[in-house]
């Protein structure tokens, strides 16, 4: 079995570190981009096992990102987390109706991250 | 403009908010752990021991905010220069969010990253036993900013006395007074209590109908 493939979107170049080192050093093949626009650009055309998203970011946010990856053929199954700051309840529900599966706020533990990663590929 | 200084005082709810008459502007002031934007005719205060705070400021619209935080809330702690191994560390992961919630607020009301510039202060050995934490507080700040690539254009840092941090961000002036640290240490001590209590899991949700 391969690695399973992660695409993740986030402005900050310390979010990107962070988060990459951790999914990479537990068997991750992960791809990170600075914005949605570039990070759409990838799932359509790559497959991606789980795709991890930022909310607010330059170009495309998170929101329009999930309803951009949800009209293609690659990855409209993959499931997808959002990882932000945000935590108003209508932006939850924005993200719910957009398709993103989670939403986690950040400051979060890397460990959580990973165990909600594994449930939802399962699921 | 109207729409955005109303978001603005969003962002400044249940803040403290007072006309400053030696430097004729209205001033807010930052308890540790708290972040604040101003606009124009306003200006940020803070008073910092060992916590750092960071000034960022889009240089050409003058949009700016500060945050006022600590790195560490315990003595084990010991910044190493390395945000992605030390992110398992709580008490980094509080710094990265404190960073961030001020740069996405910034960039929320307008200011391009490109701009962006700051200044740093803070981080000073209040105690004999805190040493460490001013100076971890400055290492990671300054590794944040150099990651995002966001220039550190003045700072003052270190020392053995705490600061009275005035920041304009539209002009971008500050201006540092040296104080009393007594005043600071009671502060500081129950935010870092405060801090080592919080939850260290980030609140989920699970969103399938």
């Amino acid at each position: 079995m391969g690695k399973k493939k992660l695409l993740f979107a986030d402005d900050s170049a310390s979010m990107r570190k962070v988060l990459g080192m951790h999914m990479k050093m537990n068997g991750f093949d992960v791809t990170a981009c600075a914005d949605g626009a570039e990070a759409l650009a990838k799932a359509q055309t790559e497959r991606y096992d789980i795709i991890i998203t930022d909310m607010n970011m330059p170009n495309m946010n998170g929101i329009e990102f999930i309803k951009g990856v949800k009209q293609t053929e690659t990855n409209k199954f993959a499931p997808i987390i959002m990882l932000t700051t945000e935590n108003a309840e209508e932006m939850r529900a924005e993200g719910q109706a957009a398709g993103a599966k989670v939403w986690l706020v950040k400051p979060f533990r890397p460990d959580q991250l990973l165990a909600i990663v594994k449930k939802v590929m399962d699921d | 403009m109207n729409e955005d200084k109303e978001r603005l005082n969003v962002a400044h709810e249940g803040r403290n908010r007072s006309w400053d008459p030696r430097f004729k502007r209205f001033a807010y002031r930052l308890m540790p752990g708290e972040y604040g934007l101003a606009d124009k005719g306003e200006m940020l205060v803070t008073v910092l021991g060992s916590c750092v705070c960071a000034c960022i400021r889009d240089k050409f619209s003058g949009l700016g905010g500060m945050n006022h935080f600590l790195l560490s809330h315990s003595k084990r702690t010991n910044y190493s220069h390395n945000l992605g191994k030390d992110y398992d560390d709580k008490a980094t992961r509080y710094g990265v969010v404190a960073m961030e919630v001020l740069i996405n607020d910034l960039l929320k009301h307008g200011a391009i990253r490109s701009n962006l510039e700051a200044k740093i202060f803070g981080g000073a050995m209040v105690t004999g036993t805190e040493n460490k934490i001013g100076s971890d507080n400055i290492a990671f700040v300054k590794d944040y900013l150099n990651l995002e690539q966001i220039p550190i254009i003045n700072s003052d840092v270190g020392g053995i006395q705490a600061r009275t941090v005035y920041f304009i961000p539209e002009t971008g002036d500050v201006f540092v007074r040296k104080v009393e640290k007594s005043v600071v240490l009671t502060l500081e001590k129950q935010y870092r209590n405060e801090l080592g209590k919080k939850d260290t899991d980030g609140e989920v949700y699970f969103l399938d109908k």
